[in-house]
């Protein structure tokens, strides 16, 4: 008979609430079932509205990854009304969510140094983790939520001299990345917390649909980038592979992906144009439409309907933290209690966009 | 872009199988409310994305896809809450609260302006 | 011996975080706080329906300017559309403290 041992929804480690039932046998989870909705918004029902205002409710999905939220957006609606932006809009936007991810996964590294109980490294990454936001902060105007978007290009250009101060703080971001990587593979401890635990295979992957880098990190690649929105199509990209497929892999990854995404932003500033940065679209919009974008934790996927007028008639956000969600009955059973904790965190879980 | 419009259950059911085959993933299913009825969307992945449409009457069971695709039943208790429908061995409640049950926001019969806000009633800030 | 190196090295270093967030230096065109010069204003109330918030309240007989601090996102619509630039969005930071009818929904 196992023992029901309830897991959240208020937990030191979890930063969000989220509900897990463990079954456990002695140390050993054998069963697990999930609740959420903790967070719930109601954000879909709120975007049945102009659609230039739901462009700042859906950077309002997630309070980590903005930009690629309101980029998929807006991307539909400019898919329905048949506009192309200028260039120099593709780069910009790109810069944005590429920066947008090098901030994530740094917040990622932190909590999960924390949860494997590495205080240390958790103040270094966000310590780092800060220079990315005065780069977002200068060049746009705000921390998080950037409001840069409009159907049909950009609302505000970025300077040259941000330009300037964003590589500068690179440089030094790149650096430091450098440093964490050293210390963190090097750790005899952190090296046994992490091998070999939350195994998940290929198969695996693609049976439970999961996403973004935790399916890379098992060698399944998705990554919506390779579909070539904005300027990824004009930039040389392919996604990074591991076929590790434990936790260790997963930081791998994502400091892999890091060091890819300093690369990007470097290139695509050398490539950037001059040129406008696009007219803002007043007219209504009529059909249906489909976007996705490969946010930091995996594929974003927008379904967007209109009637014809300014107001929409639908829209449906799929988050990719709900479609990872669903591994977790799989990864948790297995697992010694101690380790689910840090593995309930490993797959990057973001409360605030699953439950909309 | 593809679309494949389907008739009835055994035909999505079949097709759906069909996809599973081919190694494609379910991206999501969306629910859109047409008034009378409600119109299901399979958005599915397998090289780009291809979507499988079916529509059904409100009061009508619909079938799960949760026996092809396991994550299915994420998306489904989702839909079934929804837009208050039925779905074949699906319990609905993932997202909303107690209270909201059975009331199926997304329908275009849902207005948002008669629900009232917890705050106000509470005297959630005294003076 | 590393380590003694490394904390004797953040010893010296400047701390990493500020005291007081007010002391932050903010870029010019950051999004801070709305503020409506009242001279300039037609009453087109443009901004009153561009707000994705609703936190501006304007009626155009009294000739009253609601703005709700504690409703608004911040997102510098309302600049854009006021066709006489009577909005303005400062560079101040929000404030830790908040005053009790800013909260007034
Ligand atoms: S900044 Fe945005 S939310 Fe704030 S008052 Fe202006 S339009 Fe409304
Ligand atoms: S948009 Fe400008 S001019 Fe019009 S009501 Fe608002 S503040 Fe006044």
């Amino acid at each position: 008979m196992p023992t029901i041992v309830p897991f959240g929804p208020q937990h030191p480690i979890l930063v969000e609430p989220i509900r897990y039932l463990l079954a456990l046998e002695e140390e050993t989870v054998v069963g697990v079932e999930y609740e959420i909705g903790y967070l719930h918004k109601g954000l879909e029902k709120a975007m049945e509205n102009d659609y230039i205002k739901d462009i700042y409710f859906a950077e309002r999905v997630c309070g980590i990854c903005s930009m690629v939220h309101s980029t998929t957006f807006v991307n539909a609606v400019e898919k329905l009304a048949g506009i192309e932006v200028p260039e120099r809009v593709k780069f910009i936007r790109t810069i944005l969510l590429e920066l947008e991810r090098l901030h994530s996964h740094m917040l990622w590294l932190g909590i999960v140094a924390d949860s494997i109980g590495f205080q240390n490294l958790f103040m270094l990454c966000w310590r780092d983790r800060e220079l990315i936001m005065d780069i977002l902060e200068s060049l746009t105007g705000n921390r998080i939520h950037f409001s840069m978007n409009t159907v049909g290009g950009l609302r505000k250009d970025i300077s040259e001299k941000g330009i300037r101060f964003m590589l500068g703080n690179l440089d030094r971001f790149a650096l430091s990345v450098r440093k964490i990587e050293n210390s963190l593979y090097n750790d005899l401890t952190v090296l046994k917390r992490l091998r070999g635990v939350a195994y998940l295979t290929r198969e695996d992957c693609k049976r439970y649909g999961v996403v973004g880098p935790n399916a890379r990190a098992s060698g399944y690649s998705n990554d919506s980038r390779m579909d070539g929105y904005e300027a990824y199509e004009m930039i040389d990209f392919s996604p990074i592979l591991k076929a590790g497929g434990d936790n260790l892999d997963r930081v791998v990854i994502r400091m892999d992906e890091v060091l890819q995404s300093i690369g990007l932003i470097r290139e695509c500033v050398r490539l950037l144009p001059d040129g406008e940065i696009g007219e803002k679209y007043k007219r209504g919009v009529e059909g249906e439409t489909f976007f996705r974008c490969e946010a930091p934790r995996g594929e974003l996927f927008y379904y967007v309907r209109g009637n014809g007028s300014k107001k929409l008639e639908r829209v449906k956000i799929r988050t990719p933290t709900l479609a990872n969600l669903a591994m977790m009955e799989k990864v948790m059973i297995g697992l010694e209690f101690a380790n689910v904790p840090a593995t309930a965190l490993f797959f990057d879980p973001c409360m605030s966009c699953q439950d909309r | 872009m593809k679309d494949i419009r389907v008739e009835n259950t055994d035909d999505l059911l079949s097709e759906v199988g069909r996809l599973r085959g081919e190694g494609a993933r379910l991206i999501t299913i969306t629910g859109v409310d047409l008034g009378e009825s409600i119109e299901v969307i399979y958005h599915f992945d397998l090289e780009g994305v291809i979507n499988v449409r079916a529509v059904f009457d409100h009061g009508d069971r619909l079938p799960s896809v949760s026996e092809v695709f396991f994550y299915a039943r994420l998306y489904e208790r989702e839909l079934a809450e929804m837009f208050d429908v039925e779905i074949e061995g699906i319990h609905r409640g993932l997202l909303l609260s107690e209270d909201m049950r059975g009331k199926g926001p997304l329908r275009k019969r849902f207005k948002v302006e008669n629900v009232t806000l917890v705050s106000k009633e509470d005297k959630y800030c005294p003076r | 011996m590393g380590l003694v190196k490394y904390a004797l090295k953040n010893l010296l270093r400047r701390p990493a975080t500020v005291e007081d967030p007010a002391a932050i230096p903010v870029p010019d065109d950051y999004r801070g706080t709305v503020f409506m010069h009242r001279d300039e204003c037609i009453w087109c109330l443009r901004c009153m329906k561009a707000c994705p918030a609703n936190s501006i309240i304007v009626d155009r007989e009294k000739e009253v300017f609601v703005y709700k601090y504690m409703k608004c996102i911040t997102c510098g619509i309302c600049e854009d559309v006021c066709p006489t630039d009577a909005i303005e969005i400062l560079p101040v930071p929000r404030e830790a403290k908040y005053k009790r009818e800013w909260l007034e929904y």
